[in-house]
């Protein structure tokens, strides 16, 4: 607090004097109504600075000031309270207002993002700025600008490569921009990067997965389709081979097995995955899991699927006896 | 005899009846007639105590409602009591009855590490004080099932009412009215609160514009694209018996057209993977549909998200080193993490196909008791195994899912909205006042 007289009102050195009688106006209601109570609940022992802070922010945008000032108090608002939408909206409002720099403010968000990955609103803000940088033409295209967001989404992600957050925007992005077959194949290349540096990354498969499906959306054909999923079929192989006991790969291999299951599944595939699980039928329970799956999917051998989810039930998963139970019964 | 005696004491013991709670809860009307058998139980040493007590029990229609008493207490059976009901298959199996009352649980340090979140909280929480109201409910929902009697009910219900707000920009409940005096963007505060009040014992709901609210919701709603944020508004909606203002059809569509991935399950708006927490969103906006419409997912999407679910627990042979120690992970591939087995009880509560929980109970709590702070009491996110070795440090948001997680085990908590099982069966059949 630097304030030295009752008279006047300095905050990080910027004078608030002028607004004084309306901070009076507004506060003191509920403070004559707080000081009243006696009980005490999951009370913040706040500091002078923090209430002060927050009563400059209430009357700055009660008065619907946007000043540089306004601007100052927000991102001071949002550094202390960054879960507080309404300081987003506002700091928007100013930016847009006093026809701030808005590729500067990028650069602020990218800074605040890397400081605080877990937060939810930078998001939202960041989608925000989006929009206003289409509608300006800011970038020349879809292209350019999902060249320019790879560059922040990338220090994320090799900050936390699993980061919620930051794969849900990245998977809005993609949904949001119109993207060609060009900038697809770069993310597939991309989720490839990051499988090879960690092959358990659920987040790359998932990431895969959905980058995979827009690649067959605008495929010219199904004899094309069906070369893309066989070309992934070996893409998932590569990795279990890399590292057999990971459910990622093979729930990705099984997945496409699905897909193709719906035309007629060629023989050659069946057989092909069958040598795949026989492979390492003793090296992880994943490939009798997934064995199971696929006999259960063709139609096979149901005593063999018998005696592999008794395996699964007494020796190789039994965590899960309940659900190898049902699946018995389910035969 | 001793052996038997003290294991249908502890057992007993176990249904919930820790001293705390024998003070505490009304279950029956004094006017209900229930036949107790009664035996007496003298100098009984059990663990290191010599102890007198008394039991009373009754079988009715196979479930078994017990009362144990200190006999020093009195000689009646003091009602109101706290009375659990259980399966006999339960009470006659190898599995623990309760694991909120089992010696290894710190149910004192917890008492006292919780304690101190609802009294001052130290100023480095500021950044939390947009969520002032989900604080609250952590702390209140944590002592209720820690079975800490509450006497400041009134004065709580009073405080609370006064952080309510109804203007032309905001109609809802703030968590600090001074610093906040439009509330806050989004419904979580306000659906805070009203749990707040359901937990505290309110029915009525006269003192809110409850109209308002619910229409101020269904204009959100068609913006919304995120799971967290439609589920606490389809909450507050069927608290107040208006989900009608959305309805079934849109809830469906959204779903549906909006989340679900073929051969892959739920996913936040199409954002992301799947995730336990959200598909613990998806999982009770399913049951108030069934409740509200008898409403029933298909089979085949109920089936492929149990079966996900199923694996969520980890435990692997192979790994003699780092197993996973039956705890739960929220995405494939991840750590087990405390929170995660709350969120996956929680979801499995909706698409469990199976009669009993598919999950390995007797693991979990090996588990769940391994994460206990025991220096300052509370529940960690993380073993040290999975933290670089860093021992056990307990946050409140870790506490309050670990013992929703011991308190769905233990049969006590409905996880639809997050409330003891008997608020949330009242709130079902009893219709609110409205305004």
């Amino acid at each position: 607090m630097e304030q030295k007289d009752s008279s006047k009102l300095i905050f990080k050195e910027i004078d608030f004097t002028d607004i004084l009688p309306k901070i009076k106006e507004i506060t003191s209601k509920e403070e004559s109504l707080d000081s009243k109570r006696n009980l005490v609940l999951g009370d913040i022992l706040y500091n002078d600075e923090y209430k002060q802070l927050m009563d400059i922010f209430n009357t700055l945008l009660n008065l619907k000031e946007y000043s540089e000032r306004a601007y100052v108090i927000t991102n001071e608002v949002i550094e202390t309270i960054p879960a507080y939408y309404t300081a987003w909206c506002y700091k928007l409002d100013i930016v847009l207002n006093l026809q701030k720099n808005l590729q500067k403010e990028l650069l602020w968000l990218d800074e605040f993002s890397l400081e605080n990955p877990k937060n939810y609103q930078i998001w939202s803000y960041r989608i925000e700025l989006l929009k206003k940088f289409i509608k300006d033409k800011t970038f020349s295209n879809d292209k350019v600008l999902l060249k320019n967001e790879n560059i922040i989404l990338k220090l994320m992600i090799e900050e936390d490569s699993k980061n919620h957050h930051v794969w849900g925007y990245k998977s809005w992005l993609m949904n949001f921009l119109k993207l060609d077959l060009e900038d697809l194949n770069l993310e597939l290349e991309y989720s490839d990067f990051l499988l090879r540096e960690d092959v358990l990354n659920n987040s790359a498969w998932a990431f895969r997965y959905n980058i995979l499906t827009k690649i067959i959306k605008i495929a010219d054909n199904e004899s094309d389709k069906i070369e893309i999923y066989k070309e992934e079929l070996d893409y998932a192989r590569d990795k279990i081979d890399v590292y057999p006991d990971n459910v990622s790969s093979w729930n990705y291999y099984f997945r496409i097995i699905e897909i193709l299951s719906e035309n007629k599944l060629e023989k050659e595939l069946i057989d092909y995955m069958i040598s795949l699980c026989e492979e390492y039928l003793n090296t992880t329970s994943y490939a009798l899991e997934y064995y199971c799956k696929l006999l259960v999917l063709v139609n096979g051998d149901k005593d063999k699927v018998k005696d592999m989810y008794i395996l699964l039930r007494d020796h190789r998963d039994p965590i899960r006896k309940i659900y190898w139970n049902y699946k018995l019964s389910q035969l | 005899m001793i052996w038997a005696v003290k294991e249908s004491f502890t057992k007993f013991i176990g249904l919930g009846l820790t001293h705390t709670n024998l003070k505490s809860i009304t279950v029956f009307n004094k006017t209900e007639f229930i036949d107790f058998y009664q035996l007496d139980y003298k100098n009984i040493p059990i663990d290191s105590e010599v102890v007198d007590f008394k039991l009373y029990w009754t079988n009715n229609n196979q479930n078994v409602i017990c009362i144990c008493q200190r006999s020093l207490s009195s000689n009646k059976l003091n009602f109101p009591l706290r009375i659990n009901k259980i399966s006999l298959s339960k009470l006659l199996s190898n599995e623990s009855i309760s694991l909120l009352t089992s010696p290894i649980f710190l149910q004192k340090k917890h008492i006292r590490y919780i304690s101190h979140h609802m009294a001052y909280l130290p100023k480095q929480a500021t950044s939390y004080d947009p969520n002032r109201l989900t604080i609250i409910f952590y702390t209140l929902l944590a002592m209720y099932l820690l079975g800490v009697e509450n006497k400041e009910k009134n004065e709580q219900i009073a405080y609370l009412k006064t952080l309510y707000i109804d203007s032309k920009d905001f109609t809802g409940f703030s968590p600090h009215k001074r610093h906040f005096p439009k509330g806050t963007p989004g419904i979580s505060q306000t659906f805070f609160a009203i749990l707040n009040f359901l937990l505290l014992g309110v029915e009525d709901f006269e003192f809110i514009n409850i109209d308002k609210i619910c229409k101020n919701l269904v204009g959100n709603l068609e913006k919304c694209d995120d799971i967290r944020e439609f589920y606490m508004s389809c909450c507050v909606l069927f608290i107040f018996d208006r989900l009608d203002l959305i309805g079934l059809n849109y809830i469906i569509d959204v779903f549906e057209n909006k989340c679900f991935v073929e051969n892959l399950g739920f996913i936040n708006f199409g954002k992301g993977e799947l995730h336990s927490g959200y598909i613990s969103c998806f999982a009770s906006i399913y049951k108030l549909l069934k409740i509200q419409y008898g409403y029933e997912i298909s089979k085949n999407k109920k089936l492929l998200i149990f079966e996900w679910l199923c694996h969520r627990q980890i435990f692997k042979i192979k790994e003699q080193e780092h197993p996973g120690n039956g705890g739960f992970n929220g995405r494939e591939n991840k750590s087990a993490d405390t929170c995660y087995s709350f969120w996956n009880f929680s979801a499995m509560d909706y698409f469990q196909v199976t009669d009993k929980t598919p999950y390995d109970l007797k693991q979990f709590e090996n588990y769940i008791f391994q994460m206990q702070d025991i220096m300052k009491g509370g529940f960690g996110k993380l073993l040290p195994i999975d933290n670089d070795g860093d021992e056990i440090d307990s946050d409140l948001f870790h506490s309050f899912t670990a013992l929703c997680a011991l308190a769905v085990v233990d049969e006590i908590l409905d996880t639809t909205l997050c409330l003891p099982k008997e608020i949330f069966q009242k709130l079902v059949t009893i219709k609110l006042k409205k305004k």
